[in-house]
């Protein structure tokens, strides 16, 4: 006989909390989650259509045509990542399968995580850049703008100089949190089979 | 019976077998009173709709216990930021019958401090070490873990290691 280690005495001694579930809650839980879920995607297109809406009423009000064109693009961003974002994270909830190990569901997370730090330039950020830059030289460089040239420029340089830093902070704490994401996925890895 | 009535069936057996075990996981993971009904919830809820795709390709432990660690490891990465640092005495278990006051509160104040270690672990070292805690041997941990059986070994050891340092290091406070 293999002696117990205490822990494990002392871990299964835990005091038990009153709790019963019945099949008929169980199941009506199960619903309400997947309605839950129904209803987050819908505050996701609420949302969407909101910020779409104040960009292309922003587009429809303004009298410089530059600045127009800025915000319809802004629109469009909004649209495309709205579309990029229902892609990535579709209404179909995870199916609770006890055949994928505790390793392959954690790497799955992982990896998934990883992804979207990687490619978040592509569907998040580089669709907002064209709008924000045509809608920046619009502002700057409108005809009743007082300014002169060399203060134009350097109006609408400030504003490319503050985005730059906003993307490289951007980088910057993607790259660490992706460095932090491969060790845990090479240390997953090693304890595999 | 038909499959409604299998997957009822199984569940109800797994409930009935596993559910003190379930309840000790849920501690392990959430601090917070409500939040871990909640996450014990989804955990029988997710067992339920999972036995509609058993099929005996794992035993039926192996099987509750992915789907469970699975389902408390993701609520566990959805609840991160507010679990930390919110152990309080709801969390201390309720002092049993027929034990002395000191030694209750000693095993009451040891568990809450476990519970509390385990669940600032990363999910793979909380998932070995509750499962070892359960008095599951090497080989049916590296099954449900998807480790080598050497490696559960060594995260054993290692994690045994730091606890009983941490504890010392807690009581020399």
């Amino acid at each position: 006989m293999t002696d117990r280690d205490p822990l494990q005495t002392l871990w299964t001694s835990q005091q038990q909390e009153e709790f019963s579930m019945s099949l008929a809650e169980i199941q009506s839980r199960s619903t309400r989650l997947q309605s839950k879920v129904r209803m987050r995607n819908i505050t996701e297109y609420v949302a969407a259509a909101i910020v779409i809406g104040v960009f292309l009423w922003s587009a429809a009000t303004m009298s410089l045509p530059v600045a127009r064109a800025g915000a319809v693009l802004i629109a469009a961003a909004a649209l495309y990542v709205a579309i990029a974002l229902h892609r990535k994270a579709p209404a179909v909830k995870w199916e609770p399968d006890g055949s994928e190990t505790l390793a392959e569901f954690h790497r799955g997370e992982l990896l998934r995580q990883r992804h979207a730090l990687s490619t978040v330039w592509r569907w998040y950020l580089l669709p907002f850049l064209p709008g924000f830059l045509v809608f920046n030289a619009g502002i700057s460089f409108a005809p009743d703008n007082p300014l002169p040239l060399a203060a134009k420029l350097g109006q609408f340089g400030f504003m490319i100089g503050l985005m730059a830093a906003m993307f490289a902070v951007i980088a910057w704490l993607n790259h660490k949190a992706a460095k932090k994401l491969d060790a845990e996925i090479a240390d997953l890895d090693a304890a595999r089979k | 019976m038909t499959q409604g009535s299998d997957q009822d069936a199984q569940y109800l057996a797994a409930a009935e077998a596993f559910g003190p075990a379930l309840q000790r996981l849920a501690r392990a993971t959430e601090a917070h009173p409500e939040r871990r009904r909640d996450l014990l919830q989804d955990v029988h809820v997710a067992l339920w709709q999972s036995f509609a795709l058993f099929d005996g390709r794992c035993s039926l432990s192996t099987w509750v216990w992915r789907v469970a660690h699975n389902v408390a490891a993701s609520h566990a990465g959805r609840e991160r930021r507010h679990n930390a640092g919110q152990v309080g005495l709801e969390d201390v278990p309720h002092l049993a019958d027929g034990r002395s006051l000191a030694s209750a509160v000693e095993e009451a104040d040891a568990l809450d401090r476990l519970n509390a270690w385990i669940r600032r672990l990363k999910p793979p070292d909380r998932q070995v070490l509750t499962l070892y805690l359960e008095g599951l041997a090497a080989a049916e941990i590296a099954e449900i873990a998807g480790f080598s059986p050497g490696a559960v070994a060594t995260r054993i050891s290692r994690l045994k290691a730091q606890l009983a340092q941490e504890f010392r290091e807690q009581s020399h406070d």
